[in-house]
């Protein structure tokens, strides 16, 4: 490809690419006006609210997909295969730039990636967004609410707040470990500024310090590994990279299996950080007890989302390429022993002893016997072995987590500490349909396609939950000056609504149907009960089963037990802005459950395109 | 005019008018309850019940100038016989033959029709309709007139209801003070309304399931309105024995109306004639309809019956036909207050008397002799001869017991019941016509007494025996009067020469016409004639000694008399309305030659009647024909009403006899009459006494074999469920508690991993990536 | 190994033992700023890791480099390393602000 041909496709691609990233673009900018106001003196007079909410609005209607038609475009027409500069020209394009269509197109489709496959713009990439930029408008008209931040430091929280919203996009959209890695970090140091906001106070302090170097060391695992498995690999594209590992795992690979192993483990460890799962959860409680409820709010449900989604497509990414199947691992090792043999490192030397591949091979039967299994319907995939591999990692990283987050919140006393915990089980729920999902990529895909889309379902749920959840407590907060929950007792009668409202939340909370929780949780049991990972539903059940005493013990002390003496009045009746916007939280959690239809396709379209 | 559409329509109104008022009084009682408004409940029973009679009258024009008057049966063929005085009946049967053409009728004319369906089961349907014929207008003039006097004469009498503390001296209270409570005359109109609507109702009624309906009614009525001084236990215990004696009545009454429906499969009055014809079609459709003669009837069989020559199913139709006669007919017993069933009549004077006048004497008793002239056509011989039989002992034995009473309105029960067996006995005897026209003028009379009873009662401020009355003609002229007339017509006086007397003479005359008659023809039953002769004189007898022992003579208690007054104008007048029919009601209607009688006749059934296997031929005289001798019996009656009325005047007036002289010696006897002939003990040993021994049983059952049962089942289930309390406790329990703290305590322990500092957070950063690395390694053999 | 000409091995050992020291360091040490310094010493040696894996000299097989990608990775992550350095410093020094200490130890009001 001759150079003006490369720079025309860039151009191109970066043209197209960028109208599609609009809605990050449109943050960045909200970001740049809100510290550029900082420079007059007649900025102050602005509200800095203000300006952060007509941009999360306007970047809400931007990240709305639009359907195009084609237009002619001559030049997009003589490009065969737009070539990342970043690019092998061996790795395979998306299938729908290809020119084999005579149809040209002028923008970006959902399912294509942009900026030359950095990014993959579909389905997912637009429920999150919507999700994130969702919350971001929900939680600015929160901060209204309660006055927290107050104006000084008002730029300052809402820029970092938009800040690590972008970080979150780019972590759902990655295509590239770059991206990731990227996006991982610009959220992560927003965040660890976040949890530090109300500087005059001790544990804000140290949470935001305890966070801090918590996250730097988990990135900076996760840098080693995600340094260790490109270079394995040979890429980081990540779909060049699972198709190396599709060819390499059908060509009986071991030697690198180490490097490999190592390498995911400790980008999952990165990861897990992220999600709060166990052992990597350390952090949640000291920094959601010691940052503000808005923050936590913040911390709880956007981070979770945006990490979820990066596990989806990491997980998802790496072994969702089907390789050869391993019959006949000596016939095809033997044919492609000398394209091999250039392959190898000198330590990492690639041994086509059969041995090695027999071992490989039974090794894999052995796995696949050992699980729960089903009938397999796709021919056997090399990278089976694979995908068994990251459903037993995930699947035991979610049973320890949800079990360990529930088991713990049992003994608080501080509600947000309590809630920290429960944020940490809500993760592990979450990443067991992750685990059905990659369980069931070669089985079945519309299954797999079934249990992504019931991670969408259940941060639906999650969303509406969590943020009410929060709302009240800041809400109570600022009327009580109290995060106990003794101080929370009797609440009913003064706020009867609120405390209505909280009751729903926390049932929704559970799972009990027929509010939201259920929904969600429904359909991630049912994701499992496909995947045929009964265990992981099992204990996904108990899970449930325990988490009902904290949550409502929170309640019970609301309305149970009788008001304490020396509390200051906390009625903030339901019909008021606060209690409004608290409703509006709870009644989607009340009444979601009669949009199961819609929901669920929604949540299929999003999961559709992971599945290409 | 067009009589089928208007004849509803008026009789409907007429029959649905009380029913507004008795709701109205019974919805807004409690606005009309104010003391002040209490005229108005009365004000509106009375409007209605005016309204219902103007609507009678006008129904009654109608019909008369559409079907005419009816005419006499005195044309030339009866002066014939006049001169032919020694044939025969059978001769004269003959002679009538002859004359059939003249007098043909198309049958009784009858306007018939359903309002309203209210139920159907496959075939049978179950309607509210009406039959209207001559009977049916005739009966609702009377009815409606009789009582709209009655409620002008109750507005007057129950004036004291009005007030808000009355005295009640014959309630038992436990104190022994006078009871004292508020007036309900309301009420009482409430009751009298709704009485009214149920009789027209029974009246109009156009098939026997409507004709129960409202005779339960009318009995409902008939306690309430007895037991309208509810505090009294004489008041309570009449009203039940009213009702039960009336339900057992009832009880044949239904037999008979399911025998009836099973023999003719319909219970319509308009289509009951059709059908009988149907079970006897070789019986003599083109008789006369005016005749009740012998037809030359064969055996009553079916069509089936006739094919195969059964004469079983012919007999078993026979039977049922009997049983559906007889069930009726003891309907009628109860209602009508006939022997045996006639004990509650005396007792349901312990009501106010207006509800004596209505009730008691022109109406709702009536209704049994309204019935089987209704059913007449059903009648078989056996059971017609029942009915005479019936009637006989009833009208001998009540004026037997009237001879010996001493409460003012007793003899009257006692008269009322006597006259009642004189109507069942000309119905049975073949005098149809004679039968009801006795029931019309003894509506008249006999309301009139009672209303005349009443006044006297009301100006002695409720004293009811006789034998503290006296002389208060002086008092009430007017009363007295009237009461005298009353007298008379009951006695039946009248010159049979001139052929003008009261209304009782007419009626009574062709009753025992009839009689004598049938007893001719029959000579088997010749007592059907002599007996109501003797039962004549003494009507004659006790109804003047009443007259004697209130008006006559020396007044025997100063106090009350001298309270005495005459009653007032309210009470008047409808007496004397009554008056004016008790006289006029026998004779022709000016400028024509009909009567009474002969637009009754205009609804003489078409009977066909049925010889049957058991009864002996009887032969059932044309009363037409009876009227042959009618001269006979008028100076026989006279003769006999004469001895009756000589012989009370010598006893109470010229003081002749002395009454507790004859007392003395007819010592048993008249204990045993005055003791009602000891019926009401008989019954109460013979059925109250078992009914009480098996209440006491069941009661003992119920306290001694079902009650600890059921106690001890309840301590069982108690037990048991003691039993899983303690089981839930500690089967249950113990463990989910051991297990919830267990949980709580790992939980607690799991929250001790939280130390809060930060380097062992990075520690186990380190481990955690070194153990899931070598978990999973070495789960994975690598 | 120690024979052999230098190839991606040794350079992945070299980012092995930095990356060993830097966790250690992280672990072990009590000041904020000595953990700090652990971090940095892991995000060096990922970023070494990269340059190693990018350095198609060093490759048997050249086209199963990383190539450029590596290189711009470890630029990235320089850039990105600096920056969360300068705000965990901030951080620090806001905790000091707070504490009058930079021990991690005595950070233990948030337990449980």
């Amino acid at each position: 490809m001759s150079f003006y041909q490369l720079i025309v496709n860039a151009k191109w691609e970066s043209w197209a690419s960028t109208l599609v990233y609009l809605p990050e673009i449109v943050l960045c900018l909200t970001i740049v006006i809100l510290l550029l106001l900082r420079l007059p003196r007649w900025g102050s007079r602005i509200s800095s609210l203000g300006i952060a909410l007509v941009g999360s609005v306007i970047a809400f209607v931007l990240s709305i997909p639009f359907e195009t038609t084609a237009e002619a475009n001559p030049e997009a027409a003589t490009t065969a295969q737009p070539v990342s500069l970043l690019q092998e020209e061996t790795s395979p394009n998306p299938p729908d730039i290809e020119a084999s269509s005579e149809e040209t197109k002028a923008y970006k489709q959902p399912g294509d990636t942009i900026f030359s496959g950095l990014i993959v713009y579909d389905g997912l990439t637009i429920f999150f967004r919507q999700l994130l930029i969702l919350f971001v408008v929900a939680l600015l008209i929160l901060m209204g609410l309660t006055g927290i931040p107050d104006r000084d430091s008002g730029a300052d929280v809402f820029t970092l707040i938009l800040g690590a919203t972008v970080g979150f996009s780019l972590m759902v959209s990655s295509n590239h470990l770059l991206i990731a890695f990227l996006g991982v970090e610009m959220a992560s140091v927003p965040s660890y500024v976040l949890a530090g906001t109300l500087k005059g106070r001790r544990i804000a302090s140290e949470a935001a310090l305890k966070f801090a170097l918590y996250g730097a060391g988990a990135a900076g695992v996760m840098l080693y590994g995600m340094s260790l498995m490109a270079g394995a690999l040979g890429s980081a594209h990540l779909p060049t990279m699972a198709e190396n590992l599709a060819q390499l795992t059908a060509n009986g690979v071991d030697d690198r299996q180490l490097v490999l192993f190592l390498g995911g483990l400790m980008i999952l460890v990165g990861l897990a950080f992220k999600l709060s799962a166990f052992p990597f959860h350390f952090w949640c409680p000291d920094v959601f007890e010691g940052a503000t409820a808005e923050v936590d709010a913040f911390l709880s449900v956007a981070s979770k989302a945006a990490a979820i989604g990066l596990l989806l497509r990491f997980a998802i990414g790496i072994s969702g390429v089907p390789g050869e199947p391993i019959e006949a691992p000596a016939a095809v090792a033997q044919a492609t022993s000398t394209e091999e043999a250039k392959n190898t490192f000198d330590i990492l030397a690639i041994s086509q002893t059969e041995a090695t591949s027999l071992t490989f091979a039974a090794q894999a039967d052995q796995e696949k016997t050992k699980l729960e299994e089903k009938p397999v319907t796709d021919p056997d995939s090399s990278v089976v072995p694979i995908q068994d591999l990251i459903v037993f990692l995930i699947g035991l990283m979610a049973a320890l987590t949800t079990t360990f987050g529930n088991l713990a919140a049992y003994g608080q006393t501080n509600i947000k500490r309590l809630m920290a915990y429960s944020t940490i089980a809500h993760a592990g729920y979450l990443m067991m349909p992750v685990a059905a999902a990659v369980a069931l990529l070669s089985k079945d895909q519309a299954g797999a396609q079934e249990a992504v889309a019931s991670v969408v379902v259940y941060l639906i749920a999650y969303f509406f939950m969590n943020l009410g959840v929060f709302a009240i407590i800041a809400l109570l907060r600022n009327r009580i000056r109290s995060e106990e929950i003794e101080d929370y007792a009797g609440i009913v009668r003064e706020s009867p609504g609120l405390v209505v409202c909280f009751g729903i939340l926390m049932f929704s909370l559970i799972g009990l149907p027929p509010l939201a929780g259920f929904l969600g949780k429904f359909w991630i049991f049912a994701a499992l009960w496909e995947a045929g990972l009964i265990t992981l539903l099992f204990i996904g059940g108990l899970n449930t089963f325990f988490s009902i005493f904290y949550y409502l013990r929170v309640l019970k002390v609301m309305v149970l037990s009788p008001e304490p003496d020396h509390r200051s009045p906390a009625a903030i009746p339901i019909i008021s802005w606060p209690g409004l916007y608290v409703a509006a939280l709870t009644v989607p959690v009340a009444i979601l459950l009669v949009f199961w239809e819609p929901i669920r396709v929604y949540s299929l379209w999003a999961a559709a395109d992971l599945f290409q | 005019m067009n009589l089928d559409r208007m004849l509803p329509l008026l009789l409907g109104g007429a029959w649905l008018l009380p029913l507004l008022a008795f709701a109205i009084i019974a919805l807004g009682g409690h606005y009309l309850k104010k003391t002040s408004s209490q005229h108005r409940a009365g004000f509106l029973s009375t409007v209605a019940i005016l309204g219902s009679f103007v609507l009678a009258v006008v129904a009654f024009s109608m019909w008369v100038s559409d079907q005419g008057l009816g005419e006499p049966h005195h044309g030339p063929e009866f002066e014939r016989a006049q001169l032919e005085e020694n044939q025969t009946p059978i001769q004269l049967a003959a002679l009538a033959e002859e004359g059939e053409a003249e007098h043909a009728h198309d049958g009784v004319f009858s306007v018939s029709g359903v309002w309203y369906i209210w139920a159907q089961v496959g075939e049978q349907k179950f309607e509210i309709g009406y039959y209207i014929d001559a009977l049916t207008i005739c009966l609702f003039v009377m009815i409606t007139l009789v009582a709209s006097c009655i409620h002008f004469f109750s507005l007057g009498y129950l004036q004291e209801e009005l007030e808000t503390g009355i005295k009640d001296h014959l309630v038992a209270t436990s104190a022994g003070e006078p009871f004292e409570r508020v007036g309900r005359q309301h009420r009482f109109f409430q009751y009298l309304s709704l009485f009214c609507f149920s009789m027209l109702g029974l009246v109009l009624a156009g098939n026997l399931l409507m004709v129960f309906i409202f005779w339960e009614l009318v009995g409902i009525c008939s306690y309430f309105l007895i037991g309208f001084y509810f505090e009294r236990k004489a008041a309570q215990d009449a009203a039940n024995k009213a009702f039960l004696v009336n339900r057992i009545g009832d009880l044949g009454f239904l037999v008979g109306i399911m025998a009836l429906w099973g023999v003719l499969g319909t219970l319509t009055f308009g289509e009951m004639s059709t059908k009988l014809a149907e079970l006897a079609p070789e019986t003599q459709q083109q008789a006369s309809p005016n005749k009740t003669t012998i037809q030359a009837a064969s055996f009553l069989q079916d069509e089936e019956a006739k094919a195969t020559n059964d004469e079983e199913t012919a007999d078993w139709n026979v039977g049922l036909l009997i049983l559906a006669g007889l069930g009726i007919f003891c309907g009628c017993v109860g209602k009508s207050a006939q022997f045996p069933l006639h004990v509650w009549l005396p007792d349901a004077m312990e009501g106010p008397t207006p509800v004596s006048a209505l009730v008691h004497s022109a109406t709702m008793v009536a209704a049994g002799v309204y019935l089987v002239a209704r059913c007449y056509p059903l009648f078989t011989e056996e059971v017609l001869l029942v009915i005479a039989y019936i009637g006989v002992i009833t009208l001998l034995m009540a004026a037997m017991m009237a001879l010996v009473a001493v409460d003012i309105k007793r003899v009257l029960a006692f008269s009322t019941i006597s006259q009642l067996g004189y109507m069942m006995l000309a119905l049975g005897v073949g005098g149809w016509s004679a039968g009801v026209f006795h029931l019309i003028t003894h509506a008249f009379f006999k309301s009139l007494l009672f209303l005349g009873a009443g006044a006297v009662i009301h100006a002695l401020h409720h004293e009811q025996l006789l034998i503290r009355m006296g002389g208060l003609r002086h008092k009430m002229p007017w009363t007295a009067g009237m009461m005298f007339v009353g007298c008379l017509a009951i006695a039946g006086a009248g010159i049979p020469g001139l052929d003008w007397g009261l209304s009782g003479y007419f009626s009574k005359d062709a009753l025992l016409a009839q009689a004598y008659a049938f007893a001719q023809v029959n000579p088997s039953h010749v007592y059907l004639y002599w007996l109501p002769l003797a039962g004549k004189a003494l009507t004659a007898f006790y109804i003047f000694r009443l007259w004697y022992l209130t008006f006559a003579g020396k007044p025997r208690e100063k106090k009350l008399y001298e309270n005495a007054h005459e009653a007032p104008l309210v009470m008047l007048i409808p007496m004397m309305v009554l008056t004016y029919f008790a006289i006029t009601a026998g004779w022709q209607i000016p400028f024509t030659p009909s009567s009474v009688t002969t637009i009754l006749e205009q609804a003489l059934p078409a009977v066909a009647s049925f010889e049957t296997p058991w009864a002996a031929a009887l032969n059932y005289p044309a009363e037409y024909l009876s009227h042959q001798y009618h001269t006979k019996i008028a100076w026989t009656a006279i003769a006999t009403a004469g001895t009756g009325f000589l012989l009370a005047t010598i006893f109470y007036v010229w003081q002749g006899l002395r009454p507790d002289e004859v007392q003395k010696q007819f010592g048993p006897l008249f204990r045993f009459l005055q003791a009602q002939l000891y019926l009401n003990e008989v019954y109460h040993f013979l059925f109250v006494r078992p009914l009480h021994g098996i209440a006491r049983a069941c009661s003992w059952i119920d306290r001694h074999l079902i009650d600890p049962f059921v106690d001890r089942m309840a301590k069982g289930t108690v037990n048991l469920a003691r039993l899983e309390d303690q089981g839930d406790r500690k089967l249950i329990d113990r463990p989910i508690d051991w297990m919830s703290a267990s949980f709580y305590d790992l939980a607690v322990q799991l929250k001790a991993t939280q130390t809060g500092m930060i380097r062992q957070y990075l520690v186990f950063l380190v481990l955690g990536t070194v153990g899931f690395f070598f978990i999973v390694g070495y789960l994975w053999q690598l | 190994m120690f024979t052999q000409p230098i190839g991606v091995a040794h350079y992945l050992v070299v980012g092995a033992i930095l990356f060993v020291c830097g966790i250690v360091c992280m672990t072990t040490k009590r000041n904020t700023i000595g953990i700090l310094m652990g971090v940095e010493l892991v995000l060096s040696a990922a970023i070494l890791n990269f340059v190693a894996f990018s350095q198609p000299a060093f490759r048997v097989d050249q086209e199963a480099s990383l190539g450029i990608d590596g290189h711009v990775f470890a630029l990235f992550a320089i850039v990105l390393a600096a920056a969360e350095a300068a705000v965990a410093l901030a951080i620090a020094l806001n905790y000091y602000n707070n504490h009058s200490t930079i021990d991690v130890d005595r950070a233990q009001d948030l337990q449980g």
